[in-house]
This record gives structure tokens, C-alpha cells and sequence, in this order.
């Protein structure tokens, strides 16, 4: 295979990190109309306008900027509805999240929590009680995320100087109207104060192919190159995450001394051959020599470093390795909560809760309260008091079977702010949705609150009893 | 959209031309002959209304007309609905009648439209010409921008997709090809192919779209439809967004011709317009990105060659997505001269047999010969000497833009644009600039294109940029 070759070839090229990512914005409409609400049908046909109404098995209403009338369609033929951007979305800051035992998650502030139920406070449906027997994970956001965004100049970033022996046409990362562009091999680096458990997020795009190493929890701001690491200048140890020809990505740690060894197999990424934008996030957690790569929100993988967690610094870099145009923005750097919601459904511990503290340790026992930001917890040392502030996330023990939404469920609605819901959708009008669950009960929640409503196929109905 | 209508109504008489009556049915076009049977896949049998935003809506179109606007009936609505035209970009109607064509020349128009037909006489101010629609007609000359004479025994021998009955699909991953709404589109490795009967020179003509990457391969005059193999004539055309390479072996023996080109940066982009025009008798192969020749590969053999064509996904990219629509296939015999597109001049312009061109006022054809002024001096030159005749740019009456001038494509190739008056199941009418009224039957019409000043690739366009500024 030719193409196999090559990209080993360049691997030995290659400069210390690679990072890409692009995550893509899905395609916004032309502004040839007015942005709109998406009605999605199960054909494949869509229409932009504005949603009016939805009655359940009766009618969806909906306003075309061409049309004379509101259109009536049928329900039974829409797959989903996707909201235009709503100004004022949202209040306050959400203090935490909670995954139900049914895979649905919620954001809001803790209010309470006791044998029967935990309460939850959101913006977009006032309190929500939700049975214990429902919950999975409750995740606090982190006191103090945000450690760095950008990039808003290059002021503060460190250009990378020629390597000597690297056969590449080098030029320099330029900053435009929030972004980085690189069009030849160049790098980029900055301090940015990784702290031990980090997610570092930002958007690529790129023209032609990509090729990209993003180094981690570097303290050089230089590139090295890999193939002469020993005898080039001193560097603590980093980690290389690379993108390669546009469909790869490893993740290798780099020390001074030791051979160059990727943990595990390059993954393919064939999607990533047809995408020319994506969104990169990293989680990435010391104690647990952890770093897990999400790409456009999808889980790629989630490496555990056998060799002890390989990062010494607290920099990141970006280097483009070859001739293609990149475009790094919407880099953030904050504190990560250490919990992965696709891991969540697999707790360590299903017949107990499981306490997170912040400090890094976790406790084994039982959740008997949550009231005025204090938290009883009773394990088999007895019943311990903490301040919530000292707590990082809860595993709830498991409850048996749980239909998502319940049995009636119709819809499932996706959050602006994140998050999700399977309920059964009452109604739907511009003052208010009314939904029911046998999690929450009756709701109404705000219609600004979503950000997608997908219709569920009808189930089969059952035969009726003999 | 299909009518029950006798095949006739074909009629505009602009300027009291007398009109002959072109009859046009079903099934008439050339070639065609599915020996191997296809893998049936569903088609989508109804019209699409699609916007200009791109959002788009299946069903029939019931009526349209200026005062009530378009009637659109769909099963996802409880009603038909009537919209205004104010955003719509196309109607595209699921089943267009064949039309049987061996025209003699392609008009190109000032204001866009093209048509293929046959021409009579030309004057200072008029041309007189016979179309398929209107039979023996009169029409401006300020109007016209130039015309193609094209090679002999011109034919149509295949023009859509309006379905994938007659193809023959391989899937080697799920539906690597589909048709949907007009369109073969590929998302895997696979092979398209069918048997068109091709025995004399070809032209393979297509729109292409692609997604990230592509790499997708053309193959004229196949002897198999479901595999690329290499049997001594057939052409393989090698496509990717960077570049265009040309693959042929002749008598089983090594390929050759395989040195590529590349793609200017301006014909890379999606959608690109593809022509592959393999000429039998000069043994050249050519490719053309948006009428722009691309390369043409020379000491090429035709000969012991297949008669059918072939679209396969392959290789590293073989998961890009591309659609493929507007396909056209025709066949011609002797020299094949590609439309110049240049763009107008003050100056009329011939271009010959020879690719010598001169520039100068064409006075008239008559008789068969076109006379030119040249430097003072009348040519007299037999038609049969001219390729292109191109025509200086002159004010020509035009349709003041509005939301009911549009323009509907034709199969087989051919537009015209005019302000639409009625449409029914039965008969399409409106007034044009260039013919005057117009009527023809609503099922001779393949698209009916609205908002034809208005931008309608704004996102594509939008996503290129991002990285223009990079090369400031």
C-alpha cells in the first residue's frame, strides 16, 4: 500500500506534536432566506421557517416565508425539528449536570437530594424532581474552568524556529479575526498552565490534507524533531497527538531518551478523510495517565499511557507539518471534572454510590442526603459530612430496568447548552412544551431550551391479552 | 407529471414564422439497450421543489401561475400548499418525455438559454432557425451568441438519470450507488455501468459534486458493466479533485497514457462540469473541466473497443461521497470541436475545421455558405467549413427580472427562459424576449429553474473563502 508507506515516511518527519482537529459546524443554511427552524422529514426533504405548533398524532404547524398559509404536516412523516439560534437562550450558569439511568442529561443547580428523589433547578423547566431509582451520574462543573481562551493575538504565543535537517518548506503561524492559519510546516506553542486534569477544545480546518501534531503538557515551546530528539536541545517529556494525512491520528509520548513508541495502533478515522472541519477535545487527567480525544463530540479513544502519565510541562503546540492550509480557533483550556459521559453508563461500583472529591480520591457508600450545600454520605466507617464544594461528581447505584422516557415516550429533545430528554411530548406551542415522564412527571419546559426535537417512531403495539 | 397528451402541441409562431410541427413520444432516444439486467432500486418517483436555501420538498406540482402562485401537493402535508416564487430555485420533474434530436447545431443565447436545432438563413437582424418546439422560426439576431455546428450523425444516446432502471449497480459496500432526485449518487466502492451502444466517437458529459475527497473513474467504451477491466479500446479516466489521468491498454498489453493533470485551482472546486470526448477517428481522448480543456491524451485506439460506459469508486477515497447528475452521453462521427466558450467581443468571429478562426462580420448565410467581411473583402465559406460562429456582444432585448421569469431545461440538453404564464398538467406557456409566446407541453420540460439572478451556492462559496484570505 503506497499511501501506508508514505505516511510512515512522514512519520519520521514529523515534528514533536500534531494535533488537529476540525470539527464542523453542520452546514448553516445560505442566508438567501431568513435563518430558520429545520423540519426534517423521514424522506430526507427539509424545509426552513418557523415552528408554530405540534399536536402530537394530529398536526405540526409551521410558518414558511413563502408560503400564504401555515402549513399543516402530518407528524407521522417528520424525523426532527432543528432550531435557528434563539437570543437569550438560557439564564445562569448551570452548576452541574446529571445523566440518567436512561442515557437523557440534565443541566441545572443541585438543590437537593434524599432517599426518594433528587431535586434539580434549571432555567428551562423550574424544578425537576427525579426519582433516585432514574439517576446515574451528577457531575459538578468545575469551580474554576476556564484556564485560558483564544487566541486572541500572538502576543503571548511562541513562533517556532526552523529545524534544521527537516526538509519542509517552513513558514510561520498567522493570526486572523480569531484564528491561527498556517499554510506551511510551522509551529506554535504556548504556556497555557495545563492543570493535572484538563480539557483542552479547539476547531480545525483545513484545506488539502491534514497534518497536524498538537504536543501536550510540553515545556518547550521549540518544536523537536522526533527523528534527532537526543541530540537536539534538553525537553521534559510531552505527549504528540497527531493527525496524518487527514485519516490518522496516534498519540505517542515523547521523551528525551526513550524510542518513539505510539500508544497502541495509528487509528483510521476514515470520516475524517471527507470532513474538512472538525472540533478537537481533549480530556486529560494525570493521576490517571488518561487522555481521551473526542472528535465532533464522538468518543475516538480514550488512551491509557502504561508508562505513567508522559507530560512534564504544562504547554501546548501546534505544528503543521506539510504544506496544507489549517485553520486552529476557539481554543479553550479549562479544568475537567474527570468524568467522561460515555464512561459514565459503566460505573466502577453499580451497587453503591460512588463520591468523587475534588481532591482526586473517591469514596464508596451511600448518598443520604444533599441539603444547603452539604452533602451526608454514610460508608462503613460511618456518616461522613462534606461541603459540596469538595465534591466533584456522584455514580449513583443502579436501578433495574428503565425505558427511556417511559413507555409513551414520542419525542426526544436535544438541549442548546447540552443535554438530553426522552419524554412524551403533550404539546408544543410558543409559550410553552408540555412534556411527561415518568422521571419528572408533567413539565413545561421552555421552548428557547432546545435545540433539537426528534419524533420517535411509534412503537408496535402490543397484541392485546387473550 | 406524465400527460396523456397526444405529442403535439408544440407550437410558437413569434413573427409569423410558419411553424412545422416536430413530433416528440416516449422512448426515443437513441441507444439505450439494457442487456444485462439491472439491480432494481427504487426510484423516487415525484417531483422536487427545492428553495434556494437548499431545504427541499418532494410531491407534484398541481399549477402554478402568476396570481395564485406555485400549488405544491405533498403526502407530508395535509393540503397542497401554494407558495410564492420569491425563493424557490427549481422544480425538478421526476419524468421528463424523450426527445429524439440529430440536430445539426447548438445555439448559445446572450441571456444564457441554448438550444439545439437547425439553422437556415441569417441576415443583419434576423436568424432563421428550426427548433424542436416551435419548428421554422424567426429570431433577433442581437440575440444570439454564437453557433456550434455539430459533427454528423450527432445523437443523444443517453440523457439524465431520471432513474436507475437500465444501469447496472455493484455495490461493494451498501448502497455505494444510489439514484435520488436526478442524481447517481456514490458513498463507497462500487461501479455504475451500462450499455449505451456506443460504436462511434463519444462525449461522456456530466455534473459532478463531491464532499472532502474523491477519487472516482470514468470508463468509455466498456465491454463489461458491473467491473473495470482493461480489454484493448476502453478509457479509463482517472478523477480526483487534484487531478485528471487517462488509462487505456491496448490489446490486454500495459496501460499507457498515464501521465496526468492537474486541476486548476478554479475547476477543482464542487460542482465541477465534466466532459470526456473520445474521438474515434483523430484517436485522441480530452477532458474538460467547466469547458475548459483539461488535457488531451493523444495515440489513443478505439479500436476492439466495448460500448458501454462505467462510474466507479475506488481506492483510498472510494468512501467520498459524489453525486453525479446532468449526465449526457452522445455519440458523433468525424472531427469533434469543442464549444470555445470565449468570451464576447465587438467583433463577429468563424472558427474552421483547420482551428484557424477569423475575426470580422459575418454578412449572412445562405445556400449553405456563410459570408464573411474581412478586412474589406467578402469570404465566401461553405458551412461545412465552420465549426463556431461567434457573435459580438449587442443589446438584445432581455426579460426585466422578476419572480416569474424562468427558465426550463430541457431533455437532451436545451434551455429557454421567459416569463411564465401558466403551468398545468397539460401545456407550460409564457413570453419570451427572443421566440415571443411560447407553449409547449408541460412534460417536454426536465427543470424549471426560478430566481435565475440569485446566488444559490452561498455556502460552498462561503467555506472556499475561509481559506482565500490565507493567500493575500
Amino acid at each position: 500500500m503506497n499511501w501506508m508507506s508514505k505516511s510512515s515516511r512522514i512519520a519520521l518527519v514529523l515534528l514533536a506534536a500534531l494535533g488537529a482537529t476540525a470539527a464542523a459546524d453542520p452546514a448553516a443554511p445560505p442566508a438567501t432566506n431568513t435563518p430558520g427552524d429545520d423540519l426534517c422529514f423521514r424522506n430526507g426533504d427539509s424545509l426552513y421557517g418557523k415552528l408554530l405548533e405540534v399536536q402530537p398524532g394530529e398536526v405540526i404547524r409551521w410558518q414558511h416565508a413563502d408560503a400564504e398559509a401555515p402549513i399543516e404536516f402530518k407528524p407521522q412523516n417528520v424525523a426532527q425539528i432543528d432550531f435557528a439560534p434563539r437570543p437569550a437562550a438560557g439564564g445562569a450558569i448551570d452548576s452541574c449536570k446529571l445523566w440518567l439511568a436512561n442515557g437523557d442529561k440534565l443541566a441545572g443547580n443541585l438543590v437537593s437530594c434524599d432517599a426518594e428523589a433528587l431535586v434539580l433547578d434549571t432555567w428551562y423547566a423550574g424544578k425537576l424532581r427525579i426519582p433516585r431509582r432514574a439517576l446515574q451520574t451528577l457531575a459538578f462543573n468545575p469551580r474554576t474552568p476556564i484556564v485560558f481562551e483564544g487566541p486572541t493575538g500572538l502576543e503571548g504565543w511562541t513562533e517556532g524556529n526552523a529545524v534544521k535537517g527537516l526538509e519542509l518548506d517552513s513558514g510561520r503561524w498567522v493570526y486572523r479575526n480569531g484564528a491561527f492559519y498556517a499554510d506551511k510546516a510551522a509551529s506554535i506553542a504556548r504556556d497555557v498552565k495545563l492543570p493535572d486534569r484538563a480539557q483542552v477544545q479547539f476547531d480545525l480546518a483545513w484545506r488539502g490534507q491534514l497534518n497536524l501534531a498538537v504536543a501536550l503538557y510540553t515545556d518547550s515551546l521549540q518544536p523537536i524533531l522526533l527523528t534527532d530528539k537526543e541530540n537536539g536541545p534538553d525537553f521534559g517529556g510531552f505527549y504528540s497527538l497527531r493527525f496524518t494525512q487527514s485519516a490518522f491520528i496516534s498519540l505517542t509520548p515523547i521523551h528525551k531518551k526513550a524510542p518513539l513508541r505510539a500508544l497502541g495502533d495509528y487509528l483510521i478515522v476514515q470520516a475524517l478523510a471527507q470532513k474538512d472541519r472538525m472540533r478537537v477535545d481533549l480530556r486529560m487527567n494525570k493521576a490517571e495517565n488518561r487522555v481521551a480525544l473526542f472528535l465532533d463530540g464522538v468518543l475516538v479513544k480514550d488512551w491509557r499511557d502504561p508508562g505513567g502519565f508522559a507530560g512534564e510541562g504544562t504547554g501546548v503546540r501546534f505544528v503543521n507539518n506539510m504544506s496544507g492550509s489549517v485553520k486552529m480557533s476557539n481554543f479553550r483550556v479549562s479544568r475537567w471534572n474527570g468524568v467522561i459521559e460515555e464512561a459514565a453508563a459503566g460505573a466502577a461500583d453499580p451497587s453503591h454510590d460512588v463520591v468523587s472529591l475534588e481532591s482526586g480520591g473517591k469514596a464508596v457508600g451511600a448518598v443520604a442526603s444533599i441539603a444547603n450545600g452539604r452533602i451526608t454520605f454514610v460508608t462503613t466507617g460511618g456518616t461522613t459530612i462534606l461541603p459540596v464544594e469538595q465534591i466533584s461528581a456522584i455514580e449513583f447505584a443502579r436501578h433495574q430496568g428503565q425505558t427511556p422516557g417511559g413507555p409513551a415516550a414520542n419525542a426526544h429533545a436535544t438541549f442548546v447548552r447540552g443535554g438530553a430528554l426522552t419524554f412524551e411530548l403533550l404539546s408544543w406551542r410558543p409559550e410553552g412544551v408540555a412534556a411527561a415522564s415518568p422521571d419528572f412527571g408533567r413539565a413545561t419546559f421552555d421552548p428557547a431550551a432546545f435545540s433539537r426535537l426528534q419524533f420517535l417512531p411509534s412503537a408496535p403495539k402490543a397484541a392485546p391479552a387473550p | 407529471m406524465t400527460s396523456a397528451l397526444p405529442w403535439l402541441l408544440l407550437f410558437c409562431l413569434p413573427l409569423g414564422a410558419a411553424a412545422q410541427i416536430v413530433r416528440f413520444g416516449p422512448n426515443t432516444l437513441i441507444g439505450g439497450s439494457p442487456a444485462v439486467k439491472p439491480e432494481l432500486i427504487p426510484e423516487t418517483r415525484s417531483d422536487v421543489l427545492e428553495f434556494v436555501d437548499g431545504s427541499a420538498l418532494h410531491g407534484q406540482l398541481s399549477r402554478m401561475d402568476p396570481a395564485q402562485g406555485l400549488c405544491w401537493v405533498t403526502p407530508e402535508a395535509n393540503n397542497a400548499i401554494n407558495f410564492r416564487p420569491d425563493h424557490v430555485n427549481f422544480i425538478r420533474f421526476a419524468r421528463a418525455q424523450d426527445i429524439r434530436l440529430a440536430p445539426t447545431c447548438h445555439l448559445v443565447f446572450a441571456n444564457g438559454d441554448d438550444l439545439y436545432g437547425w439553422i437556415s438563413t441569417l441576415d443583419n437582424e434576423r436568424l432563421g432557425i428550426r427548433t424542436w418546439f416551435g419548428g421554422q422560426m424567426v429570431i433577433p439576431r442581437p440575440a444570439l451568441r454564437s453557433i456550434t455546428f455539430l459533427s454528423s450523425n450527432y445523437a443523444v444516446a443517453y440523457e439524465g438519470p431520471y432513474g436507475a432502471g437500465g444501469w447496472m449497480i455493484v455495490n461493494n459496500s451498501p448502497d455505494s450507488w444510489t439514484f435520488h432526485d436526478g442524481a447517481f449518487v456514490g458513498s463507497g466502492a462500487g461501479v455504475l455501468g451500462r450499455d449505451l451502444g456506443l460504436t462511434n466517437s463519444a462525449t461522456v458529459e456530466f455534473d459532478l459534486a463531491w464532499g472532502a475527497a474523491f477519487n472516482l473513474q470514468v470508463g468509455v467504451y466498456c465491454g463489461a458493466r458491473d467491473r473495470l477491466e482493461f480489454p484493448g479500446g476502453c478509457c479509463v479516466v482517472d478523477l480526483t479533485p487534484q487531478q485528471v489521468n487517462l488509462r487505456q491498454a491496448q490489446n490486454m498489453s500495459a496501460f499507457f497514457g498515464t501521465a496526468g493533470a492537474p486541476l486548476p485551482p478554479e475547476a477543482a472546486k464542487s460542482p465541477m462540469h465534466a466532459a470526456i470526448q473520445c474521438d474515434k477517428k483523430a484517436g485522441t481522448a480530452s477532458v474538460f473541466v467547466n469547458n475548459h480543456l483539461i488535457k488531451t491524451w493523444k495515440d489513443c485506439s478505439f479500436s476492439s473497443a466495448g460500448t458501454g460506459v462505467l462510474f466507479m469508486q475506488s481506492g483510498p477515497f472510494a468512501g467520498g461521497t459524489v453525486k453525479l447528475s446532468r449526465l449526457r452521453i452522445s455519440q458523433w462521427e468525424g472531427r469533434g470541436e469543442p464549444e470555445s466558450f470565449v468570451p464576447a467581443t465587438n467583433t463577429d468571429a468563424l472558427h474552421f475545421v483547420n482551428q484557424d478562426r477569423a475575426a470580422g462580420k459575418i454578412q449572412a448565410i445562405q445556400d449553405g455558405k456563410v459570408r464573411l467581411a474581412l478586412s474589406g473583402t467578402d469570404l465566401e465559406i461553405p458551412l461545412s467549413r465552420v465549426t463556431e460562429m461567434d457573435f459580438a456582444e449587442k443589446p438584445a432585448a432581455a426579460e426585466p427580472p422578476g419572480p416569474w421569469v424562468v427558465r426550463a431545461h430541457f431533455p437532451g440538453g436545451g434551455s429557454l427562459s421567459f416569463r411564465l404564464e401558466k403551468w398545468d398538467d397539460r401545456t407550460i406557456s409564457g413570453q419570451s424576449a427572443i421566440f415571443g409566446p411560447l407553449a409547449f407541453q408541460s412534460g417536454a420540460v426536465r427543470e424549471i429553474e426560478f430566481n435565475l439572478d440569485r446566488p444559490k451556492a452561498e455556502g460552498v462559496i462561503t467555506a472556499a473563502k475561509e481559506f482565500d484570505e490565507l493567500d493575500e
